[in-house]
């Protein structure tokens, strides 16, 4: 009897150890946390997400997560719903985080992913944290598994790419998109001196010297924006004969994330038409 | 009279001078020979060469030579129809209150619909601040009234500009503002000129057609009265010009501060102080201004792009210190 009663107080605390270490009320606070918490926490789960994971300009789940609570980014929010884990960005909503961390709060902050080996990475650790490690392997095994698809000989000439944004901005060799044109089988075309993920990139340069292919972000495009005029400037389409331009969604790089496959996907097509016409 | 016919060829000599020169000046070093060939026989040239040349330099220094104009025109006529050495679009508001107008056409998408509803939404935002300000200070306003006004109306024009921001559905839209608002010539095209330059002329030939009572002006209210002037016209048609030109202006170059202050104030001895001999020799002065600062920015700019805005600001600011402890002798 004492044995019965010993193996139920044990299974209780086993239970309970569970339980705090699997959250059953998840709020999400950050866009790449959003994405991340979506695949790999169960639905019911989440009780919050940042309101850009409505926004399909940006977002990959926007038509996913109707009827789910949208946050801005801000304590006052979160409180009420009473999760037992908050996801943030490293570099997002910083007063709300510290101010929960401060209430008790268990939040748990991601880097940006910089890489694909980044977006593994962050699965991995997320899928431990959300007490899913086996989903977090199937997708990064099925992510492998597409980019893998897309692969090129090593011998295959690589075009050199730009990926061009509003206000004369480039991505630079240390983002996640120079990793994700790697993979696509493109070169970074040099931007200045820049090592870092973004560079100003004057007009200028970029004609004098311009890339193989120019990927231009195309979100908010039907929303006018000073910034994107830079990328109607007449001095582009005057370069149109010389070189591809094409357009990437910026919701499939803008966040590390298993749908950054896609990314790789459409530019390798890009990359073997372009192989085509030489 | 004939001094004056010298300095206006003077001013048109070096402006013309730097305005070639700042076709060989860009981010991008080419020999002088191809930059001349792109200009007298584009075609035969390097399509690179050719592109940037007429494409973006061009432009570039138009624009310069249009807004410096429009903002050295714009701050003469205004000190000379307040009679106050410090009244320049910048100081007083008309500027901020400019971009405010263009800020909301263009988050509207009025301006992605029709590109003239751009200028057209400075025009009036720089209208209502010339207004307002003329209201709050009096006709005659001292230093200090007007000073005061002018901050009042640059409040004014921010706090809206900030809600207009804050209301936008678009996340990249207060990045990119605050960019703007800087004031910058980088990168614009043909277009820009085109939208500038139909809306530049009238204001300027409003403000020319004030001049002889501006003139009078510096008499005093009654004296010009007395001479035959039509002070409600006067005021209307320099209010008028100043609109256009600034309106323009901060359409499409964003806010460039100073200008209008600091050309009038070096000018303003070598025309004898008369305000209709100040308005041709400032709108010279204005685009040469411009142009040079222009080319330095350009020059200057390693890595990230330096702003023409900053840099006419940079100049301005301890001008206008110096002018203030100037006036402060003079007011005491």
């Amino acid at each position: 009897m004492l044995r019965l009663v010993y193996i139920a107080l044990v299974l209780a605390v086993a239970a309970n150890v569970a339980a705090a270490e699997t959250p059953r009320r998840i709020a999400s606070m950050n866009l790449c946390a959003d994405q991340l918490v979506w695949r790999l926490a169960e639905r019911r789960h989440i009780v919050s997400l940042s309101h850009l994971a409505a926004d399909d300009e940006v977002s990959l789940i926007a038509d996913e997560v109707e009827g789910i609570h949208l946050n801005h980014g801000s304590a006052e929010e979160i409180v009420p719903l009473k999760p037992d884990l908050v996801v943030a960005g490293r570099y997002s909503a910083r007063a709300a985080v510290s101010l929960l961390r401060k209430l008790g709060y268990r939040v748990v902050q991601l880097e940006l992913a910089r890489s694909v080996a980044d977006i593994r990475r962050q699965i991995v650790r997320l899928g431990e944290v959300l007490g899913s490690p086996d989903r977090a392997r199937r997708i990064i095994a099925r992510m492998d598994r597409r980019i893998e698809a897309t692969r090129v000989p090593s011998s295959a000439p690589r075009p050199t790419a730009i990926n061009y944004q509003p206000n004369g901005f480039a991505a630079g060799p240390g983002s996640l998109i120079a990793d994700v044109l790697r993979h696509a089988g493109f070169d970074l075309a040099r931007i200045g001196g820049s090592t870092g993920a973004y560079a100003h990139l004057p007009l200028e340069v970029l004609i004098d010297d311009p890339p193989d292919v120019l990927i231009v972000d195309q979100s908010y495009a039907q929303n006018p924006t000073l910034a994107h005029s830079l990328l109607a400037h007449p001095a582009l389409d005057h370069l149109a004969n010389r070189i591809r331009r094409v357009a990437v969604p910026n919701r499939v790089w803008i966040c590390g994330n298993p749908g950054t496959a896609r990314a790789i996907e459409q530019l390798a097509e890009v990359r073997e038409q372009w192989a085509g016409e030489q | 009279m004939t001094r004056g016919w010298k300095l206006t060829a003077l001013l048109s000599l070096v402006l013309a001078t730097l305005a070639v020169l700042s076709l060989f000046a860009g981010r991008v070093a080419f020999p002088p020979g191809e930059i001349a060939r792109a200009v007298f026989a584009p075609g035969d040239i390097a399509e690179a060469v050719d592109i940037i040349v007429w494409d973006l330099r061009m432009p570039r220094t138009l624009l310069a030579i249009l807004v410096g104009a429009s903002l050295g025109l714009a701050g003469a006529a205004l000190q000379g129809l307040l009679r106050n050495p410090l009244a320049e679009p910048g100081v007083i508001g008309v500027s901020t209150s400019a971009a405010f107008g263009a800020v909301v056409v263009f988050y509207s998408g009025l301006a992605g619909a029709f590109p003239i509803a751009l200028p057209l939404g400075g025009m009036t935002g720089a209208l209502g601040a010339v207004a307002l300000l003329i209201l709050l200070a009096g006709r005659n306003p001292g230093v200090l009234t007007l000073i005061l006004a002018g901050v009042a109306v640059n409040s004014l024009g921010g706090a809206l500009t900030a809600l207009a921001l804050n209301l936008s559905p678009n996340p990249y839209a207060a990045a990119e503002v605050v960019f703007w608002l800087m004031g910058s010539l980088a990168d614009r095209s043909f277009e820009h000129v085109r939208l500038a330059i139909v809306f530049m002329v009238p204001g300027w030939l409003l403000i020319f057609s004030a001049r002889r009572a501006l003139d009078a002006l510096s008499l005093g209210d009654d004296a010009a009265a007395s001479l035959g002037f039509d002070l409600r016209a006067t005021r209307w048609l320099t209010v008028g010009g100043v609109a256009l030109a600034v309106g323009a202006s901060v359409s499409v170059c964003g806010t460039i501060a100073f200008v209008g202050l600091v050309v009038p104030h070096v000018l303003r001895p070598l025309v004898g102080f008369e305000p209709s001999r100040l308005l041709p020799a400032s709108a010279l002065g204005g685009a040469i201004l411009l142009v040079v600062t222009d080319i330095a920015v350009r020059l200057l700019s390693v890595g990230i792009e330096l702003k023409i805005g900053v840099l006419t600001a940079l100049i301005g600011a301890p001008f206008f210190f110096a002018l203030l402890v100037k006036l402060r002798r003079v007011m005491r």
